[in-house]
């Protein structure tokens, strides 16, 4: 079966908008309920930001996926940023609440399915996650 | 208020479904006080304590609260052995009881007034 | 730039979000309200975000600037309609939104602000945002 995957370069705060609304349109499409779509576009508004913030800019692929018994939704996320150093750290960086700098990965992490990230430091940041429908 | 009663076994999957309806009928009908009723719950796990305190979390985020009701001596014993902490959640044995508990929470609220 | 607008009834500041926020918009958010309460001189301050389909950390903050922005200048803040999937979700991302006060609808806020003395400081205000 065909899988289209559909790119948004992202180098503004309206490139977050669009693919937030990207993101829905495929959960939508993937047939995730309302309560997933809107972790997962949550998840997807986080860590596009991340790339245009921290990463100076990057790019999002999104595509529907199917593993035979479900279908889902998968997001890479990739810029050629500073990289985070420790990544550990980042993962395990407790709640965000309003204040904090955090990058927000491990409430990302929480929001989606399977999560992978490849990083370092001057490395860039290559992140997927996805979801599927249950 | 408005009263949602639980029923049948919560696994993991449905728990999450099932805990959206209390918040929605919240929306619906502009009450700020949902009763989730777990008489028809036979067990509660750890899985199913915790759907239950994200759900009143949820709640609370919301502008609402929640009580939770038809809290049997069996489930009343297990939530006690898992270690499992409702805090300043308000349980009540009987929907009755329930009921009777936001009635008096509404009718404080149009005395501040 | 799509400016978010601000309505003004009686002593309160409404503000209902209905588009999906570029971030610019929601901190030109934050500077027009400081700008309206100071120019009326309200005390109240409803954010009605029913028309909003996510709340990102982002969003989040935004909002707890807003409310503690407009605390220092004498006004109350609620945010109201929440969708229930974005309360499960915040559950879920682990944010807990401090120092910000909420209810169902624009109605039952207006309701909270009007029970709330001005000039009383609000006990549950034991934050200071620096969780990460």
């Amino acid at each position: 079966m065909e899988t289209m995957t559909e790119r948004i370069e992202v180098t503004s705060d309206q490139d977050v908008v669009r693919v937030r609304q990207l993101v829905r349109t495929v959960a939508v499409g993937a047939k995730l309920s309302l309560v997933d779509q809107t972790k997962v576009v949550t998840a997807a508004s986080e860590l596009a930001r991340n790339t245009l913030v921290y990463g100076g800019g990057g790019t999002v692929d999104v595509e529907r996926v199917d593993n035979g018994r479900r279908s889902g939704i998968r997001i890479v996320f990739r810029d050629q940023g500073p990289g985070i150093a420790d990544v550990d750290l980042a993962l395990t960086d407790g709640y965000t609440t309003g204040g904090g700098l955090g990058l927000g990965l491990s409430g990302a992490r929480r929001l989606v399915d399977e999560f992978d990230i490849d990083t370092g430091v001057g490395q860039g940041t290559h992140i997927t996650v996805t979801k599927w429908c249950r | 208020m408005v009263a949602v009663p639980l029923v049948g076994t919560l696994d993991s999957a449905r728990a999450q479904v099932v805990m959206e309806r209390p918040l929605q009928t919240l929306v619906d009908t502009g009450s700020p006080y949902a009763i989730i009723d777990i008489t028809g719950v036979p067990a509660v796990d750890t899985q199913v304590a915790q759907h239950i305190l994200k759900t009143v979390v949820a709640a609370r985020l919301m502008g609402a609260d929640c009580i939770i009701s038809g809290i049997r001596p069996q489930i009343a014993q297990t939530i006690v052995a898992l270690g499992i902490e409702f805090g300043d959640i308000a349980t009540k044995a009987s929907l009755a009881d329930a009921l009777r508990h936001v009635i008096a929470l509404t009718g404080l609220k149009k005395q501040e007034r | 730039m799509d400016r978010v607008p601000i309505l003004k009834i009686g002593d309160v500041l409404l503000v209902s979000i209905q588009m999906d926020m570029e971030d610019q918009v929601a901190l030109q958010l934050q500077e027009d309200l400081a700008d309206r309460i100071v120019a009326t001189g309200c005390h109240g301050v409803v954010i009605d975000i029913s028309g909003l389909d996510i709340v990102d950390s982002f969003v989040g903050r935004t909002l707890a600037t807003i409310a503690a922005i407009s605390r220092v200048l004498d006004a109350e803040t609620v945010v109201v309609g929440m969708r229930p999937a974005v309360a499960i979700t915040l559950v879920e991302l682990g944010l807990s939104l401090p120092g910000i006060r909420t209810a169902l609808n624009v109605e039952l806020g207006m309701e909270m602000l009007a029970r709330t003395p001005v000039s009383v400081p609000i006990a549950e205000d034991h934050d200071d945002g620096n969780h990460d």
